[in-house]
């Protein structure tokens, strides 16, 4: 027991090199982050890109270079979401009211 | 029965939708007036060129008193000393504008039918610049176009600001401009007339919210003392605010909705290079 915690204070820890998705959110990260980056795109090509779908968006891809597979899919689904909601948003009735 | 109804509903909209659309600019000027008129009666249409400042006395005192010697003459100094200097071919930015750029900026932005867009003072600025041998400043650039802008506007203090639609390509400009006005964007889902016609007035946060009309008049300002800061910089605050990407100064985007906006300041005056908030 008390070899097995010194052994445990000997490792130091090691940040883990990037490595293939094994995300604990179903789907690709990878196919995600494409998906993000294209609804992202998509939405500023029509003025209708929210901030929080960029933020979302750079939050994926640094933790792609990471290789942070859960956090690139749980930021690219925000990402996709929140351009979405922007494009959807574009089409809305105006709010003029008089 | 349901298909004849829907049909009806689907006729009417048809009908209801082009009536809306082609109100006049001046029709729409007029209501906007009469709402304001309405919402504040008790304030005089000149004063709407002081923003929130009209509707907060203390405020405006305040306003009053930093104008007697404002923070930012040296940067105006330095945009009297650009408007002056000469190109590499002798000529002045007067030389480009009628009676020498005095009482201009009240026609600013105007359609120009052979280019087909709008034309806002800064591009007239750079249309100037490239006449004469020189290449165009960004927008964006506070240090050139900004402070440049800033004294050359001072020179149409007091005009009353006159903005023309005439011909289709300018009214579609406008509408786009208006279209623009009044399209609710950014994750708080807000259109800048949901704070400036529906909430001028109101305070959000600890800010009171200007009213849109005479907001034209006024720009670019000076935001506590020496941050300048013009018309086309605040539309992309904005629209950072309510958290969507803003568009880029000078963008065909703004230049319409200055279009827009800036029409239904028209009767008012200009008073260029102020300090605010």
């Amino acid at each position: 027991m008390l070899a097995a915690a010194l052994a445990g204070c000997e490792t130091a820890p090691v940040t883990p090199a990037p490595s293939e998705p094994k995300a604990a959110f179903s789907g690709d990260p990878k196919a995600a982050l494409a998906q993000a980056e294209a609804d992202v795109q998509e939405a500023k090509s029509k003025n209708a890109l929210w901030t929080t779908a960029t933020a979302a968006l750079k939050a994926a891809q640094a933790a792609a270079a990471k290789g942070e597979w859960d956090a690139v899919m749980k930021n690219a689904k925000v990402a996709s979401e929140q351009a979405r909601l922007g494009i959807a948003q574009s089409k809305y009735p105006v709010a003029k009211h008089f | 029965m349901k298909q004849r109804v829907a049909l009806f509903a689907a006729l009417a909209a048809l009908v209801a939708g082009p009536s809306v659309a082609l109100a006049t600019p001046e029709q729409d000027r007029e209501e906007f007036v009469r709402y304001f008129n309405k919402k504040f009666p008790n304030l005089k249409y000149e004063d709407y060129i002081f923003g929130a400042l009209a509707l907060n006395p203390d405020a405006k005192t305040q306003y009053d008193t930093i104008m007697e010697f404002p923070p930012f003459l040296n940067e105006l100094d330095h945009g009297k000393k650009m408007w002056e200097t000469p190109f590499k071919n002798g000529r002045t930015y007067a030389s480009c504008f009628p009676d020498g750029g005095r009482n201009v900026v009240g026609n600013y932005p105007y359609f120009d039918d052979k280019l087909g867009k709008v034309v806002t003072f800064e591009m007239a600025i750079n249309m100037c610049r490239e006449a004469n041998g020189e290449h165009p400043y960004k927008h964006s650039d506070m240090k050139t176009m900004g402070v440049l802008t800033a004294y050359a506007r001072t020179l149409s203090d007091g005009m009353k600001v006159n903005v023309k639609v005439q011909g289709p390509e300018a009214m579609k400009a406008y509408e786009d401009g208006k279209k623009f006005f009044y399209t609710r964007r950014g994750q708080l889902n807000f259109a800048c007339s949901t704070c400036h016609v529906d909430n001028g007035g109101n305070t959000l946060r600890t800010e009171l919210l200007s009213p849109a009309l005479g907001h034209a008049t006024h720009w670019p300002v000076f935001r506590q003392g020496t941050n300048l800061v013009t018309l086309h910089k605040r539309y992309a605050g904005c629209l950072e605010q309510v958290r969507a990407e803003p568009l880029p100064e000078g963008s065909t985007e703004f230049n319409n909705l200055e279009y827009f906006h800036t029409y239904m300041s028209n009767g008012l005056e200009i008073r260029s290079s102020v300090f605010r908030k």
